[in-house]
């Protein structure tokens, strides 16, 4: 079964998209996308209820006072740096920080976790898999456990880079109603991955096997490489090492048959020019 | 898989890509924070490092007294709550699941019970000062379920990303489309769904997860 994309999903449950009929007929008969969009439909409710909350921090002493019922250490005592543990602002940032020597932690002599010690190591796993198993997990009346938050968190955090270059990728004669665009974003460990974003309507249709190849090719034709298939509307792909992109400017998304054949088909649906951003 | 139908109302013309004119790079991340951050934060918690209390203080003692505040309308009762949940969380470390809930929804649980026993508390000075108090209404304020959810659900917003929460608080808060937050904030069309979906998401686990049993 074909599941509603997930960006419209979303788009639906903001109300910034009414489900066509066949979106109707799917979300009629598939129990993972209602259940999908009606966790993304309540989000937007709680979130648009949220709308100017203002926190407010507690006062120094408050601290001080479980210092004090806890018997803590005395912190100075501690020989401890007078460094934030964590920045405060992210929580409230309407709140100004108090900074009198009775304000630890919040800006006061507050101990320093070495954060880095004891990070694990990054796990990427693919966005869709994640709602995917969220969505199960409610489908089945499991608990979804505060696992995925962090699975979640981490895909993202995976995927944050610095844009480097974009494309606008025009349709082929055969594709008209193909759009769509391309970015190259290298992430925090140097690596650059070649992101393209198509819209439904640049599927490889039913005449074919329904293979989409997404390829950099030479400006000038003469040699190009494949960074992998295409599957749904949003696609991730590491760029080799080694590829000048300044010389493998074009990006081509083809229509491919599952025929064995590593190379192009020749039949090209999208293609466009990277140019730095 | 494939997606074969064609959605006419997501074609857009073919200039998604802005060319010059702007910052010549963008970042994309999502969240302003590390993640592991928090993990770090509650490992150390768990283990009993002093350190550890403290960077949970700083870190959701806003939420936690901004929970109280709203719901009990008092300062100096919201304060006590603050200093229970936290004495509270701290005494019981040993209970605290790193597995099964994350640190900041584990505290929300606690301040929920303090804040019902600060209610409870209020009822029976009440009852012992008027017998027929059991009788008159009693002025609780904002105190449910959906408080919580509200204040998650903000403070979570102001911890995405700069970029990404522009686009949630157009898209939560103004009457833009996505189309219009693109040409407003001068992003890529396919940026601006990819930050609506990935936040939704992201946000959307955070309320999930955030019933957890103290």
């Amino acid at each position: 079964m074909t599941h509603i994309d997930d960006e419209a999903l979303a788009l639906i449950a903001l109300g910034d998209l009414t489900p066509d009929d066949g979106e109707r007929a799917h979300l009629a008969a598939c129990a993972l996308c209602t259940e999908e969009l009606a966790a993304l439909t309540r989000t937007v409710g709680v979130g648009r209820a949220a709308e100017g909350i203002e926190f407010v921090a507690p006062p120094a002493e408050v601290w001080s006072r479980i210092r004090s019922e806890l018997r803590l250490g005395d912190e100075d005592a501690a020989g401890e740096p007078a460094a934030p543990a964590v920045p405060a602002e992210p929580v409230a940032p309407a709140v100004p920080v108090d900074d009198s020597p009775g304000a630890a932690p919040v800006a006061g002599p507050a101990p320093v976790i070495d954060l880095d010690a004891e990070r694990p190591r990054r796990r990427r796993p693919r966005p869709r898999f994640v709602i995917l198993v969220a969505a199960s997990a409610l489908l089945f009346g499991l608990v979804a456990g505060a696992g995925i938050g962090v699975w979640v968190q981490t895909s993202r955090q995976a995927d944050a880079g610095v844009v480097l270059a974009g494309a606008d990728l025009s349709p082929f004669p055969d594709w008209p109603d193909a759009r769509g665009s391309a970015v190259i974003e290298e992430n925090s460990e140097g690596v650059r991955q070649l992101v393209v974003d198509v819209d439904a309507a640049t599927s490889a249709g039913p005449s074919v096997d329904g293979l989409r190849e997404v390829w950099l090719i030479r400006s000038d034709g003469t040699a190009l490489v494949s960074v992998g298939y295409l599957e749904g509307s949003e696609g991730r792909f590491d760029v080799p090492e080694g590829i000048d992109l300044t010389q493998y400017s074009l990006v081509d998304i083809s229509a491919e048959t599952d025929d064995g054949d590593p190379g192009h088909s020749g039949n090209s649906i999208i293609r466009g020019e990277l140019h730095p951003i | 898989m494939l997606d074969p139908a064609v959605d006419p109302r997501t074609r857009r013309t073919p200039e998604p890509v802005r060319r010059g004119g702007g910052p010549s790079r963008r970042r994309h991340a999502d969240v302003n924070d590390d993640p592991m951050d928090e993990t770090a934060i509650a490992d150390a918690f768990a283990a009993g490092d002093e350190a550890g209390l403290a960077a949970a203080y700083t870190r959701w003692s806003a939420l936690v007294h901004t929970l109280a505040l709203r719901s009990l309308g008092d300062h100096g009762e919201a304060e006590d709550v603050t200093q229970k949940v936290f004495v509270a969380a701290w005494r019981s470390r040993h209970r605290y699941d790193s597995s099964k809930s994350r640190l900041g929804a584990w505290l929300v649980g606690i301040t929920r019970h303090c804040i019902a026993d600060a209610h409870e508390a209020r009822s029976r000075v009440r009852r012992a000062e008027e017998a027929h108090a059991a009788d008159r209404p009693v002025a609780v304020m904002d105190h449910s379920d959906e408080l919580v959810e509200r204040l998650t659900m903000a403070e979570e917003l102001d911890r995405l990303e700069p970029v990404p929460r522009d686009v949630m608080r157009l898209a939560f808060y103004s009457d833009l489309t996505h189309t219009e937050i693109a040409d407003d904030l001068g992003l890529p069309l396919g940026t601006v769904k990819s930050h609506i979906r990935r936040s939704l998401v992201r946000l959307r686990t955070r309320l999930e997860v955030n019933d957890d049993a103290y």
